[in-house]
């Protein structure tokens, strides 16, 4: 992944991330369907910043976050057919930007296992020598300064976690979705999920403590 | 949870959607397990921390960019909104090649297991019930069968009534009352096809298989009793509506006697007491004669009432009484009109194809009670129907119904299959509420 662009503003308050900001009326979902650029344009208008700031969350990297967007919404253009109304239209999105999201950390993991290191950089694995060229998760200057030491720690806490805790994390810890939504964008039932939850939080809790965290 | 500790059970514990139960169980842990304690501090603070994440801004030209390029993407030729031409579904698209080796294995399978005389099989005539002189033919056999060495050997099998099962046995129990009991259908038999006064509430027919088949299962340490039973089981419309008659006649009290032929032929001594009580006067239509053997003699009126049976109403009816309802609930009805009756046989035999004939009741004179225990975990267990009483209730006359669910007794074997039981009757017409009760 390449490295963040710095232009991300935080804003202290908290913009509203529940569904309803895009109106599932079945004209506009028939008109989503045949493909009307005006519906089109409307969802993208109306969709754009939680999906942007979900693909932020899931990829801690506003460059990768702008790609994912993107990719979000091509994907969801070419299956525009497909969307049958029985979610919301902010939900299929989700659902839409988590998969985008899986699917390139799996290209980037097997990229990762499958790389060839050179002789001449071998002698970089050593201690004392230069990183290697692979790309961090880098975060905007802006949003780092807006947040406190707990909660840089805890950020980095969640990019150690595998990308399923991390996403249902992020759902339901940071964007704050109900249980059902976020069973629905993860195509999981709601015991599993619950499940998944807890144990995703008790990893969290573990790591941030290896990292050196502290008990409130 | 683990043993030692609720940490598990402390993310749902946090959102308030834990049972009442295990959150006071939480709670009683807690008081006590620091560790614990401080988990639960430390992932109250992780989620408020995570919650106030900020919301960051769109980044300056996302929005263009993005529209730039859904709107080249709906510009793109056939691309995105063709609608599915495929004949698959997109899921299974990456498993085409899979699932077409998979069909064409299955086909294989299944062509090469289909019997060669398949098309013979199709065009002989399906299975029929066994006809009357079939029926005649076994019953002799069995009554042959029960001459005396059989007959001592089965009784040495069960000398006593202790392995019987409670349900059949009765209290009482024991080889000497099911003798009695088995005298009491023979007698109730008697009565019914000499009588034949009423006319039945529902047509009768042979019993289906299973009918004949649970009886003999039952009794069978006692051929004689059981020979005598599976033609009660034949006659049991008609007896049905003779007992119906009497009883109503002489106490009101209906269910031991409707009961009593079904009962009798299942050597159920307790119903069957009642039953006799009221029976007892009745004589045996057929006289015995020095010339026909003292079995011979009891079967006759039994094959007379096969004979008018089948000449009188040739449609099958399902047995009244089984395991393998399609209500897989507990539930009890009272069928009182035709329309209820066709839906009801609908439900209760959608398992079954063809839907069995509907038994025609006579719904301005008669009502079906219907009762279903539910699921069961194996065979053997059966309704029981203790009582049909009418009371005085609030001012009104009322109906109650008493049953009891009766499983297989301690000890003995049952199919280890789940199991449906069921019981119809049919009782007289009473337009007052009716309530049933399931006895322990």
């Amino acid at each position: 992944m390449s490295s963040g662009n710095p232009s991300l503003e935080a804003v202290s308050a908290r913009q509203p991330t529940g569904p309803g900001a895009m109106p599932d009326n079945p004209a506009l979902i028939e008109k989503l369907r045949s493909g009307d650029p005006e519906a089109v344009e409307q969802m993208v208008k109306a969709e754009l910043p939680r999906i942007y700031n979900l693909c932020l969350r899931l990829s801690r990297n506003p460059t990768d976050a702008d790609d994912l967007t993107q990719e979000t919404f091509v994907h969801a253009v070419r299956a525009l057919s497909n969307f049958k109304g029985e979610s919301l239209v902010s939900t299929w999105l989700y659902r839409i930007a988590v998969n985008v999201w899986k699917n390139r950390v799996r290209y980037e993991t097997r990229r990762q296992k499958s790389r060839h290191v050179s002789l001449s950089q071998a002698r970089s694995l050593e201690p004392d020598s230069e990183p290697l060229d692979i790309p961090g998760a880098d975060r905007p200057p802006e949003e780092w300064a807006a947040l406190s030491d707990d909660h840089r720690l805890l950020l980095e806490a969640m990019d150690q976690l595998e990308p399923d805790d991390r996403a249902v994390l992020t759902l339901r810890d940071i964007d704050d979705k109900p249980y059902d939504e976020i069973a629905k964008v993860l195509t999981m039932n709601l015991g599993t999920l619950k499940s998944r939850i807890s144990r995703a939080r008790e990893k969290l809790r573990v790591i941030f403590r290896r990292l050196g965290g502290r008990a409130s | 949870m683990s043993k030692t500790h609720v940490t598990d059970l402390l993310s749902e514990y946090i959102e308030g959607s834990l049972s009442y139960g295990n959150a006071e169980k939480v709670r009683g842990h807690l008081a006590f397990c620091n560790p614990c304690r401080q988990a639960l501090t430390e992932t109250e603070h992780h989620i408020d921390v995570l919650k106030s994440t900020p919301f960051a801004r769109l980044p300056a030209g996302l929005e263009t960019k993005v529209l730039a390029r859904v709107h080249q993407e709906l510009k793109a030729p056939g691309v995105p909104l063709r609608e599915s031409s495929s004949f698959w579904p997109s899921w299974l698209t990456p498993m085409r090649g899979l699932a077409l080796a998979a069909t064409c294995g299955i086909a294989i399978v299944v062509v090469r297991n289909v019997p060669h005389d398949f098309a013979e099989r199709a065009e002989a005539p399906a299975r029929k019930a066994p006809t009357t002189t079939e029926l005649d033919q076994k019953v002799k056999a069995d009554v042959g069968s029960a001459n005396a060495p059989k007959e001592e050997a089965a009784a040495d099998n069960q000398p006593s009534g202790e392995k019987q099962p409670e349900g059949f046995g009765g209290s009482t129990g024991g080889a000497a009352v099911a003798d009695r009991d088995g005298a009491a259908a023979k007698d109730a038999l008697t009565d019914a096809v000499s009588s034949n006064k009423v006319a039945p509430p529902i047509a009768p027919v042979a019993p289906a298989p299973e009918a004949v088949k649970a009886p003999m299962e039952r009794e069978a340490a006692k051929p004689v009793e059981m020979a005598v039973a599976r033609r009660a089981m034949v006659a049991e419309e008609k007896l049905d509506a003779s007992a119906l008659q009497k009883s109503a006649d002489k106490s009101g009290r209906l269910i031991p006697e409707t009961a009593a032929p079904w009962a009798a032929a299942q050597g159920k001594s307790s119903v069957i007491a009642e039953k006799k009580s009221v029976a007892a006067p009745v004589t045996p239509a057929v006289p015995a004669t020095p010339e026909v053997p003292q079995m011979n003699r009891q079967v006759m009126p039994l094959v007379k009432a096969k004979a008018e049976i089948a000449a009188a109403a040739p449609a099958p009816i399902s047995p009244m009484e089984g395991s393998r309802s399609s209500i897989s609930r507990p539930q009890e009805f009272v069928i009182s009109d035709q329309a209820a009756w066709e839906a009801l046989w609908k439900r209760h035999n959608s398992n079954i194809q063809p839907l069995p004939v509907l038994p025609q009741i006579d719904f301005a004179t008669h009502q079906v009670l219907a009762i279903f225990a539910g699921e069961r975990p194996s065979g053997g267990f059966r309704i029981q129907l203790l009582e049909v009483s009418k009371t005085p209730w609030n001012g009104n006359t009322v109906r109650v119904v008493r049953f009891r669910v009766v499983g297989p007794a301690a000890g003995t074997m049952a199919a280890q299959v789940i199991s449906y039981p069921y019981l119809l009757t049919v009782q007289p017409r009473f337009d007052g509420q009716t309530f049933f009760q399931k006895r322990p």
